[in-house]
């Protein structure tokens, strides 16, 4: 397990939420799917965003004590 | 010490190959990809930043921090604009960047004849700009038209007019009409609308990137393929066949051959079609059909419908299905929908995944009929003295039945059913996942409602 688990989860929290962003919009112009039906996914990825830097940090925090932060 | 995202750099760069494309090739047309391309701009930086983040990880680096308070801003402004410019692009609005309109238009009389002869076909090629095209009484193929230059003073014009002049020649047994917008040495764009009367026994192709087409009288075939146009037929004797990457509208009225659409667009309108239609795309606003002889069959992503033969009228969008007056057996697939169909023959075969269906064959004999949905109501109206033997359920939901005892009812908790036959008569199975399901006296009794007991 590495040290920076936590802060690679909120690292790619940027990102994956602009990729996504991108593949709504994508599949707005080029499918049916309007974004007003699509946009809750957004909501969905943020959730597992945050479940997935909740989950990480309490790993770390488990860690015996003077272990690195 | 933070590093700075390789993404300021590779945004230079691709803004720096976005110009010159513009500048070299002023064919093709950059600003209108853009509106409809952009969301990957989006995915492409969004993985690039990912792909960063990542490598910083397994090297055991420090990682990077989120995106800047810049940043953020311009995802947002990009959405914005990128979302602005596709809606307006998709209403027909052309993007021309600002500094094109420092440029002057300069306008130039065009016009050609040739004798037809022997020849059989028009090719009308010109790029840019609307074509007419009207069958007349003539052993000639006449145009006029007039030529739109843009260019930032008149000898510039005129340099682009002189090297693409307008060619109306015989070869083989064609007459090409050739605006030679190619040639154009300069940067300034070149569009040119012409008419052309050309001899109604005359078959007519055209090809072209941007403009429409208005084909009328002729009695040959017609083939027209564009990247961005509005295609409007009237009185066509021959088959047609039409291929648009965009279009705002495609208007068929009285065609005595076969119509063959395929590719995007908004609307669609057919009337009076006496051939065959197919229709193979992708079509967002509003598609009208209207009497039409032979079978039509409509094939979209989303919708696969197909009747024998139309003698009332079909009328959809994206969400809605209302078709009147169909000779089956009409088969429809589709995904999210309400449809509605009152008078059909022979059969239905109806496969919806979300919305309500309502089916009126207002004739007996009754046409046989199979109807699903997922999620949506059932309701089907039958004429009183119909004859017909019934499986009808829903998972979740209630059952409605007007004709009686002769149909029993069942229902546990959340599922109802209704099973049953009057006289002897086709088959009719309707079924959904969520929402009720009723078969009504079109004349408006009162139903006896057992709804499931809760």
């Amino acid at each position: 397990m590495n040290v920076n688990e936590a802060n690679l989860v909120r690292s790619v929290r940027g990102p994956i939420t602009l990729i996504t962003l991108g593949v709504l919009f994508a599949v707005d112009h080029f499918t049916p799917y309007g974004f007003e039906q699509t946009w809750p996914v957004l909501l969905i990825v943020f959730g597992l965003l945050s479940l997935a830097g909740r989950s990480a940090s309490s790993a770390s925090a488990a860690r015996p004590p003077g272990g690195p932060q | 010490m933070r590093r700075r995202s390789l993404a300021g750099p590779i945004l230079l760069v691709a803004i720096g190959i976005g110009f010159l494309i513009y500048n070299l090739r002023p064919d093709i047309a950059l600003f209108d990809l853009l509106t409809q391309y952009w969301p990957f701009l989006l995915i492409a930086w969004g993985v690039l930043r990912l792909l960063e983040v990542l490598l910083d990880y397994f090297r055991g680096s420090a990682p990077r921090h989120g995106f800047s308070g810049g940043e953020v801003t311009l995802v947002v402004l990009i959405c914005l604009i990128g979302w602005g410019a596709y809606e307006a692009h998709r209403h027909g609005v052309q993007f021309r960047p600002a500094w094109e309109a420092f440029g002057e238009h300069f306008d130039y009389n065009v016009e050609g004849q040739q004798a037809a002869g022997m020849a059989r076909t028009v090719v009308v090629q010109n790029d840019r700009g609307n074509v007419r095209i009207i069958g007349a009484d003539t052993n000639d193929v006449k145009v006029t038209g007039r030529k739109t230059v843009q260019a930032v003073n008149q000898s510039e014009a005129d340099r682009a007019q002189n090297s693409t002049g307008l060619e109306v020649v015989a070869a083989g047994d064609q007459i090409v009409v050739r605006t030679n917008q190619d040639h154009n040495p300069t940067t300034g764009r070149i569009s040119e609308d012409l008419e052309i009367t050309v001899p109604n026994r005359m078959n007519v192709e055209a090809r072209g990137s941007y403009g429409d087409y208005d084909v009328s009288e002729v009695n040959g075939t017609v083939d027209l393929s564009s990247g961005n146009a509005g295609v409007r037929l009237n009185k066509i004797g021959g088959n047609a066949r039409i291929e648009l990457e965009r279009s705002d509208i495609v208007r068929a009225v009285d065609m005595r051959g076969n119509l063959d659409l395929q590719g995007k667009g908004s609307d669609v309108e057919l009337e009076n079609i006496a051939g065959q239609v197919t229709i193979n795309g992708s079509y967002s606003g509003s598609l009208e059909f209207k009497n039409v002889a032979k079978p039509l069959h409509f094939e979209s992503p989303n919708t696969d419908l197909r009747v024998e033969a139309l003698p009332g009228e079909i009328s959809m969008d994206l969400g809605e299905l209302n078709a009147n007056h169909l000779t089956g057996p009409v088969h429809l697939v589709t995904k999210s929908k309400d449809i509605k169909i009152e008078d059909f023959s022979e059969s239905l075969e109806l496969e919806n995944e979300r919305g309500d269906i309502e089916l009126t064959p207002n004739h007996a004999p009754l046409p046989k009929i199979e109807a699903r949905t997922r999620s949506g109501q059932i309701t089907l109206s039958l004429p009183d003295k119909a004859s017909f033997q019934l499986a009808a359920s829903t998972d979740h939901g209630d059952a409605v039945n007007d004709f009686g005892p002769a149909i029993q009812q069942q229902s546990d908790g959340r599922s109802a059913s209704l099973k049953g036959h009057v006289d002897d008569g086709p088959s009719i199975h309707l079924v959904t996942e969520h929402g009720t399901v009723s078969v009504r006296k079109a004349s408006g009794e009162p139903a006896e409602t057992n709804k499931a007991e809760m």
